[in-house]
């Protein structure tokens, strides 16, 4: 007898019918994730007109089921569909029969029964979607996992960078992001968008450096394609984008860190980190953001920092994995 | 039922053509069955049918003395939804287990002797023997201990918290030194709780790459530590409850060698499975202790052969599947 090993831990997800659901950047590769860029940059037009609006999902209807509260990802959401005709309905933990005990099976069924096409899931449990699509016929799409992953922030995150480097070169659009040294900072270990980010960038030829307190790192990063390392400060002439995650008050009581400002000293992005970073670093964060804990009050504010772009292009992303995973022909 | 008066129902019984099983081997022979009692077992050829017996063809079964399985949760009393003593003895049966013995954590937990008198009394109609164990302390608590020799005045022998580690080390020496004596065993599920720090996995690999909190070896291995320390100084038998790590295993076999009175077991999914299993999220292959690495599943199974580890037990428990999704 054999032990079914599985497959390795790096070597992603198991193979579910592809571009159906996304509920993993492993499951998109390179390809993939340039293909939903490609189709972003499309709407950037639709963006600019009076009525930014296409027909292309007329008649279609994607419901967004949020069982963790989570208003601009939701929002983000139901933007791009709206701007792509598609009916929109919402479904929140905290306002539905969730509160009375039903079980998450039972709703996304009823949901699915109503007679839609995409189901946008945001769960606490990582790996939620996944169970779900063993329950419904419509498209699902993950909008962040417990700790697992968050595709759509890392795609709307690849999104930023590509187009603030191609402005730097004037419009010459780069291929992909090789030569980028890109480090995350922060909670690693409770992060989806992390992981997420660590698949897309090094699927797009980034160079990714983990930066966090051992505590707050993976217990494992074997399969990972990344470096590691706890000296923010030895890294940051380095670096070309440092991409913060938000730090949560609740890992001083589970005895992660012994206070937010031990961990703003070592490795909140200050001032003099800041001035540190090469003149055309760039600064990230998936918000919200904590001005005090991970990124300096005036920091967030420099140029650098790429926030109000990030949830700019959030909803041309999903404007475009909604016509990727429901479209058909043209825009 | 004695074995008697189940004969005397029975009347005379010819198992015949089946493969038979027990600790010499295997090898194609007949059994019979007079008056409850095994008469003949033959070996590579065929017995003869008395007149007026039931013959039964076991050709393409396994015929083997009844397996015994030291860890099953029948859930009574509480937990009737799931289980009852009755429907898991017909399991066990069906299973060719013919002993089992039900763990105390049940609601109210097994721990006084009134609780312990229904749970043997719904044993006695059950289609299995079934050896009912006790907690070590009130109510899986870890803060006083059961009434160990009133309990063991009704046959109880094995006691445990099982479901849950004895945390308080002091604790756990009182009740060995206690239970010295009484002719009983305590059996621990090791888990330091705070070790284990609310994991719903193998802390490893798998559980960074699919985003599950973990739970490292360690919170099995440390208090398994404690323990074997514990029996030294007592000299007080443990047995140790599903051990799932290559550490464990190492330990049991250093603590055996050094002559200390410990057995272990080991489930039929720790031997099987390993934490890969985990990665489509899909709830059944949650279960505690966690499923480890493929090199644990391996030194598990050496263990088995090697005798460090001396029973397969099933840690049968069953869920009501709405409370599984």
């Amino acid at each position: 007898m054999t032990v079914p090993a599985g497959g390795e831990p790096g070597g992603g997800e198991p193979a579910k019918e592809r571009h159906r659901h996304l509920l993993s950047v492993s499951e998109l590769g390179a390809e993939g994730i340039e293909e939903v860029l490609r189709v972003s940059d499309a709407f950037v037009e639709v963006g600019r007109r009076a009525i930014p609006k296409v027909p292309a999902l007329r008649g279609r209807t994607v419901a967004t089921v949020f069982m963790e509260p989570s208003t601009r990802t939701r929002l983000s959401f139901e933007t791009a569909a709206k701007r792509l005709s598609a009916d929109t309905m919402t479904f929140t933990a905290a306002t539905s029969a969730t509160v009375k005990g039903e079980s998450l099976r039972d709703t996304v069924e009823t949901i699915d029964a109503m007679g839609i096409d995409a189901m946008v899931i945001r769960h606490h449990a990582s790996g939620a979607p996944l169970r779900v699509t063993d329950w419904v016929k419509a498209s699902v799409i993950n909008a962040g996992d417990g700790t697992h992953e968050h595709p759509t922030q890392a795609l709307l995150d690849c999104y930023t960078i590509l187009e603030t480097l191609t402005k730097r070169r004037e419009g010459e659009a780069p291929a992909d992001l090789s030569g980028l040294r890109i480090a995350i900072v922060g909670d690693i270990k409770h992060s989806r968008v992390a992981r997420s980010d660590v698949l897309a960038f090094s699927a797009l030829g980034a160079e990714v450096v983990l930066v966090a307190p051992p505590t707050l790192m993976p217990a494992s990063l074997e399969g990972w394609p990344v470096t590691a390392t706890g000296d923010f400060d030895a890294a940051l002439g380095e670096l070309d984008i440092v991409y913060l995650l938000r730090i949560q008050a609740e890992r001083l009581g589970e005895i992660l860190l012994p206070s937010l400002d031990e961990y703003h000293w070592r490795y909140g992005l200050t001032r003099a980190r800041a001035a540190a970073l090469k003149k055309d670093a760039l600064i990230m964060h998936p918000g919200p953001m904590i001005r005090g804990v991970e990124i300096a009050p005036d920091v967030a504010d420099l140029p650098a920092s790429l926030v109000t772009r990030q949830v700019k292009n959030g909803v041309l992303v999903r404007m475009a994995v909604l016509f990727h995973l429901l479209g058909s022909g043209e825009i | 039922m004695t074995a008697e008066q189940f004969g005397a129902q029975l009347g005379d019984l010819l198992v015949c053509g089946g493969t038979l099983v027990d600790e010499t081997g295997e090898w194609r022979g007949d059994v019979l069955v007079r008056k409850g009692r095994i008469e003949a077992v033959s070996r590579e050829d065929s017995l003869t049918a008395p007149p007026g017996a039931t013959i039964l063809d076991a050709g393409g079964c396994i015929v083997s003395p009844g397996l015994v399985d030291l860890h099953a949760h029948l859930r009574e009393p509480g937990g009737e939804i799931a289980e009852t003593v009755e429907s898991g003895s017909r399991a066990a049966a069906l299973g060719g287990y013919t002993a089992v013995v039900a763990m105390p954590n049940t609601e109210p937990a097994i721990d006084s002797g009134a609780i312990a008198r229904d749970v043997l009394a719904l044993g006695d109609k059950a289609l299995a023997e079934i050896a009912v164990a006790g907690a070590i302390t009130v109510g899986r608590r870890g803060e006083r201990l059961v009434p160990m020799a009133e309990l063991a005045e009704l046959g109880v022998r094995l006691f445990t918290d099982d479901g849950r580690g004895v945390q308080n080390g002091g604790l756990m020496r009182r009740a060995l030194e206690y239970a010295s004596g009484l002719g009983v065993v305590l059996a621990e599920h090791c888990e330091d709780t705070q070790l284990a720090a609310g994991g719903h996995m193998n802390e490893g690999a798998w559980s960074s790459r699919l985003g599950i909190a973990g739970q490292p070896a360690l919170a099995e291995e440390a208090m398994l530590a404690r323990d074997i320390a514990l029996v030294r100084l007592t000299g007080a038998p443990m047995h140790f409850l599903h051990l799932s790590t290559a550490g464990s295993l190492e330990m049991v076999r250093a603590a055996k060698s050094e002559g200390l009175p410990v057995t272990a077991e080991v489930t039929p999914h720790h031997l099987a499975l390993s934490d890969a299993a985990v990665q489509g999220y899909d709830p059944v292959y949650k279960v505690n202790p966690p499923l480890r690495t493929v090199s644990d599943v391996l030194a598990l199974r050496a263990g088995l052969a090697s005798g460090v580890i001396d029973a397969i037990a099933t840690d049968h428990a069953p869920h009501a599947p709405e409370r599984k999704e």
